[in-house]
């Protein structure tokens, strides 16, 4: 049992840097997309607050698994569009992730203290330029935790992506387990790895936190 | 002084027990425990993943049908038991059959050396080939895997088109949960080749027209697999195949499913 774990090993550590490269991807498309959509959540702009609320229903209202399979698989057979799936499904991933994101950006702009914006334009910054220097870098000391939170979410749903023929760790496992017909190691190596990841993760919230947390 | 001797008299008995078990379990090719107890259930348990026309799929009302699903209501009906089937993905059947979670594994499976080491094959029922199957857009002549080179195959995880093709250098292989979702790949033109049985190719050419058979290769025979702890069901499926293939039963189930 643990020369098999040992004997995986190599493999799956190919896999999970897979996993972190995907992460890592989504999650600047995330958090790009996510803050912009929070920011225009919190513009005041009413229409485009509609919208905006509208996408992150939809997106958060249906499983990422769904999106990814409607993606991958339903629309190039339907639409007659081909496309790499592999940017495909990353894509799809970010702009879910986006929709939770956005709602964390927005808690954290809410969050600050009315009188801070006030200030700022009472110094003669227009809306756009407060926002920008004033409110979103406290905001975003606010939202680290779940934000960081959010990263590790993206760690473990990575493994939804190998179900599309791409080989990511959770994936690897898979194989292994095929081949070897002892599923217990190969998921177990898996599982480890998953948590080196989160765990590394946490530990750099807690220190990132502490670190932003001196100028309080 | 008497508690070792107590471990003695218990060490003693307990080898003894476990002689007489061992010595039931092999005493004879008349003893059928595992026959019996599916008596005793009335039931009889297969695992399939329902991808693989025309040995299972899906019908319309969802109910899993095939050629190994007709096979198998023969051997239940000549046990006098009902039939249960159990699905999941294939790559999952072996570890799940031996996990005892059913008796026989009735998935196409193809008879292979590695697959020997964990699971016991009944004697074979189906002898076909092994297709690539392409886009109708594919340009270039295929009579061969190594015809590839440089190309994407889709597979089905687990399978032993699987393990043949990544043994081949050069090719890409994408390793599917399912081969329908390996199909619509190469359709959507995500892979350029898809490597299977070629009766399931031929059936899923026929039901996608983006689809064609470029090339028939010779296959391992098909058979069902079973646990190495089960001989006596392993060897009643055997004796079901070998009757049914002498009255004529096989042959008109090929027909109906294969024509």
């Amino acid at each position: 049992m643990l020369t098999l774990l040992l004997d995986s090993m190599p493999l799956l550590l190919k896999g999970a840097l897979m996993t972190l490269k995907i992460a890592a991807m989504v999650a600047v498309i995330g958090i790009i997309l996510g803050t912009l959509i929070g920011l225009g959540r919190t513009s005041g702009m009413r229409w485009l607050s509609a919208i905006l609320r509208a996408f992150v229903e939809v997106i958060r209202g249906t499983p990422l698994y769904t999106q990814l399979l409607l993606v991958v698989f339903g629309v190039p057979l339907t639409l007659n569009v081909q496309y790499d799936e592999f940017t495909a499904a990353i894509i799809t991933m970010g702009v879910n992730s986006s929709a939770y994101v956005s709602e964390i950006i927005r808690a954290g702009i809410q969050s600050i203290d009315k009188g801070q914006m006030e200030a700022a334009r009472s110094l003669g910054m227009n809306h756009a330029k407060a926002m920008l220097y004033i409110i979103l870098p406290q905001a975003f000391k606010r939202v680290i935790p779940p934000l960081l939170n959010e990263v590790v979410t993206l760690i473990k749903d990575s493994s939804l992506i190998g179900a599309l023929a791409l080989v990511e760790l959770t994936r690897t496992a898979q194989l292994i387990a095929s081949k070897t017909y002892q599923p217990f190691p190969a998921y177990v190596g898996a599982a480890l790895l998953y948590l080196v990841m989160t765990l590394t993760l946490s530990q750099f919230s807690v220190w990132l936190e502490r670190r932003l947390g001196v100028s309080d | 002084m008497k508690r070792s001797f107590c471990l003695l008299l218990v060490l003693v008995l307990l080898t003894a027990t476990l002689a007489a078990c061992g010595g039931a379990k092999t005493a004879g090719s008349g003893s059928t425990p595992t026959i019996d107890q599916i008596k005793k259930d009335g039931v009889l348990r297969i695992g399939t993943s329902p991808d693989y026309p025309p040995f299972e799929s899906l019908d319309e009302k969802n109910n899993v049908v095939g050629f190994d699903i007709d096979i198998m209501t023969e051997v239940a009906k000549k046990l006098g038991v009902k039939l249960e089937i159990v699905q999941m993905g294939f790559d999952n059947l072996i570890a799940a059959l031996n996990a005892k979670k059913f008796e026989v594994m009735a998935a196409g499976v193809s008879v292979d050396e590695d697959r020997k080491k964990a699971v016991d094959f009944t004697r074979p029922y189906m002898a076909g080939n092994y297709a690539i199957v392409v886009h109708k857009d594919f340009k270039g002549t295929v009579a061969k895997l190594e015809d590839l080179k440089g190309k994407t195959v889709a597979v089905q995880i687990g399978t032993v088109q699987a393990d043949d093709a990544k043994k081949i250098e050069g090719l890409t292989v994408k390793e599917y949960n399912l081969f329908t979702e390996a199909k619509s790949a190469v359709s959507a033109k995500q892979a350029d080749a898809l490597y299977l049985d070629g009766t399931v190719g031929d059936a899923f050419v026929k039901a996608d027209k983006n689809l064609k058979v470029v090339a028939e290769l010779p296959a391992q025979p098909t058979a069902y697999a079973l646990r190495k702890d089960t001989p006596d069901l392993t060897k009643y499926i055997s004796d079901v195949l070998d009757d049914m293939e002498k009255n004529g039963k096989l042959d008109q189930l090929v027909q109906k499913w294969f024509k």
